[in-house]
């Protein structure tokens, strides 16, 4: 299904993608942000975005692929317009962020990464956030929201477009 | 494979035993190369260093900190241990922990008898397991291509596969997917490269194993005899596993000047046609298409009186040319040589050769010594005055990689009155243009020298042994005299 669909980066990305190149000593090290770039651009990374980035990097697909599965944001299957990530950390889950992250998994009928069926929302567990101050936290794209509960997590969750 | 000879040496204590080593080879090497045992998973002297299995821990004197030896660098004077007690847990803590995953089923394991994990158990397990949580099982029975099977549960993540097919071959289609408990080797696509089955013979545990050799045989019911590929002029060096039933597998074995560590995959089947069903292993008559075995003493009669043809093939031993020129010395005979087509590229750039004749320098050499012409101008003079009061003794290759090509050779051997094959190997349906046939010994059956595209000698040995088989070309040679 995805072979038929191609990627190419658009003019401005292509410049940022550049950019990059100039920063590190070799291609290689450009990777992780040449990733993020392509995943700001497509959403998600599917295989032929992998194939376009590893032609026009010269690193063989399955670097590229080691590295997208290493790492918790890059996404290797279709996500929502907007990822939520909940911590479920130590200092977290004391406030109850594995309570919260189910209740939302059950609120929004959806599983992990699943999107929800309007595409609005991914929903990921995550590993610490690096935000134990807001316990029990969660990231909603971009923003971390803090000092959570169930009802609070949904309503923040239900503003998003 | 560094071809710079360095004979600068270093001298330094194991254990407290005192070694030398080449200046500025790593210590795990300069163990094993002394005969020092030193338990190793990611270590292969073929593959760069990457230090993850963690398994040859040592402790030098001054030196607070355990660190692997395949990492280190030898130096003038060092002090190294790896029988100390600090030393000898961390090696049998890090195995329990590349065991955490690893599932029990070594009954049915294709690697058990020559697994690093059960050689390093016997010696460093912990036995009693302290597992309270359950393993994590990941995909098992996946056919990656070019008869590698892969069972992800049973790898250990030495990453000697994924740096084989980045290194060696170039081709990368092998990486190591996810992380921490869930990291498991996954193809991109399935394997392309055409030295796939040496990720078989490098993988330390049963998680690369053989389509081609799993569930054929336990590896103690075999004996390893060591020869020389035939399959193209490069001349690896092998070794075939065999049992009275035959050959099963074929494996390169190190050897710096011709193939290193690895040979090709083509030279992984050059076993087949010795042990397969069909294997001529008596001399037999053609009758209407269906092979009798016949008394040799009957061919022999018949064939008297004629004038006798051969056309040798480039896969036999320096000894059966000598052997074979000195039978036919002073007759009538002619004789000419089938060159095999050569196939694909001169040289892939790593093993593999076009030129599939194995010792086409050493036919070449004795052709010229006993005054025959070995071109193929040579064979097609003979092969067009061959006339019905003729008999022509034909010498199969063990290996036709192109059977159109030698049937065109049939073809024109068809106006003999006797037609003869003597055949090292299967009884093919394109041999049913002969009247006879008559085995001779295939390369796992008999020993001898070839000269390989270098001109060096390479030897071969006999392990096996089939029914009448034992009668080279020399034996048949002295029938030009009856």
């Amino acid at each position: 299904m995805s072979t038929t669909e191609t990627f190419e980066f658009n003019k401005d990305n292509l410049a940022t993608y550049k950019e990059y190149l100039t920063r590190y000593d070799d291609v290689e090290s450009a990777l992780l942000p040449v990733l993020h770039l392509a995943q700001e651009q497509n959403g998600w990374l599917p295989d032929h975005v992998v194939s376009y980035i590893s032609l026009l990097m010269s690193i063989p697909e399955i670097k590229i692929k080691e590295v997208i599965s290493f790492y918790d944001m890059f996404y290797d299957v279709p996500v929502g317009r907007n990822i939520v990530q909940v911590c479920t950390n130590i200092s977290c889950s004391m406030f109850g962020g594995r309570e919260i992250y189910q209740g939302l998994l059950k609120h929004f009928d959806t599983g992990y990464l699943t999107p929800t069926r309007d595409g609005r929302i991914s929903l990921q567990k995550m590993e610490c956030l690096g935000a134990c101050e807001l316990a029990p936290c969660m990231r909603v794209n971009d923003d971390f929201v803090g000092n959570l509960d169930l009802t609070s997590a949904i309503q923040k969750l239900e503003e998003l477009p | 494979m560094t071809e710079v000879l360095k004979t600068e040496k270093v001298n330094l204590k194991w254990n407290g035993i005192d070694i030398q080593a080449e200046k500025g080879s790593n210590l795990l090497k300069a163990a094993l190369d002394n005969g020092i045992e030193v338990a190793h998973y990611c270590y292969h002297a073929g593959l760069s260093i990457a230090g993850v299995c963690r398994m040859c821990m040592v402790e030098q004197d001054g030196n607070p900190r355990a660190f692997p030896s395949c990492n280190a660098t030898c130096g003038e004077g060092m002090v190294i241990r790896n029988d100390t007690v600090k030393i000898k847990a961390a090696v049998e803590s890090t195995l329990q922990f590349h065991l955490l995953n690893h599932p029990l089923d070594c009954p049915v394991c294709d690697q058990a008898g020559e697994c690093g994990l059960q050689d390093y158990y016997m010696k460093h397990g912990q036995y009693d397991s302290q597992m309270i949580d359950k393993k994590v099982h990941k995909a098992k029975v996946q056919d990656i291509g070019k008869n590698v099977m892969l069972d992800a549960e049973r790898c250990i993540l030495c990453s000697r596969c994924t740096r084989f097919t980045e290194e060696v071959t170039k081709t990368n289609e092998l990486g190591i997917l996810n992380r921490g408990d869930h990291a498991e080797i996954t193809v991109n696509e399935d394997l392309k490269n055409d030295y796939a089955q040496n990720l078989v013979d490098i993988c330390p545990v049963g998680a690369l194993t053989s389509k081609d050799f799993r569930f054929k045989q336990r590896v103690w019911f075999l004996d390893e005899v060591q020869t020389t590929c035939i399959g193209c002029e490069t001349g690896c060096s092998v070794k075939v596993s065999q049992n009275k039933n035959g050959a099963y597998r074929v494996k390169p074995v190190y050897d710096h000047d011709v193939n290193g560590h690895w040979m090709c995959d083509d030279g992984r089947v050059i076993y087949k046609h010795v042990s397969s069903p069909t294997r001529l292993q008596n001399a037999s008559e053609n009758i209407n298409g269906l092979f009798v075995p016949v008394a040799e003493l009957g061919v022999q009669a018949i064939v008297r009186g004629k004038k006798p043809k051969y056309i040798l093939s480039t896969g036999l031993t320096l000894g059966e040319y000598a052997g074979f020129f000195n039978a036919i010395k002073g007759s009538r005979a002619e004789v000419a040589l089938y060159t095999l087509p050569n196939l694909g590229p001169e040289f892939d750039g790593i093993l593999r050769r076009g030129d599939k004749n194995a010792n086409l320098r050493g036919a070449k050499t004795a052709f010229d010594l006993a005054g025959f012409d070995s071109t193929q101008a040579g064979l097609d003079k003979v092969l067009n005055s061959i006339s019905s009061s003729d008999v022509v003794y034909v010498v199969i290759p063990e290996i036709l990689y192109n059977e159109d090509h030698f049937n065109t050779l049939i073809n024109k051997v068809e106006k003999a009155g006797v037609r003869i094959a003597l055949t090292p190997g299967e009884t093919l349906s394109s041999l049913r243009a002969f009247n006879y046939l008559l085995p001779v010994p295939s390369f796992l059956e008999k020993n001898g020298e070839i000269l390989n595209y270098q001109g060096a000698k390479r030897t071969l040995r006999a392990g096996l042994s089939y029914g009448e088989t034992s009668k080279d070309v020399s034996y048949y040679g002295k029938w030009v005299n009856v």
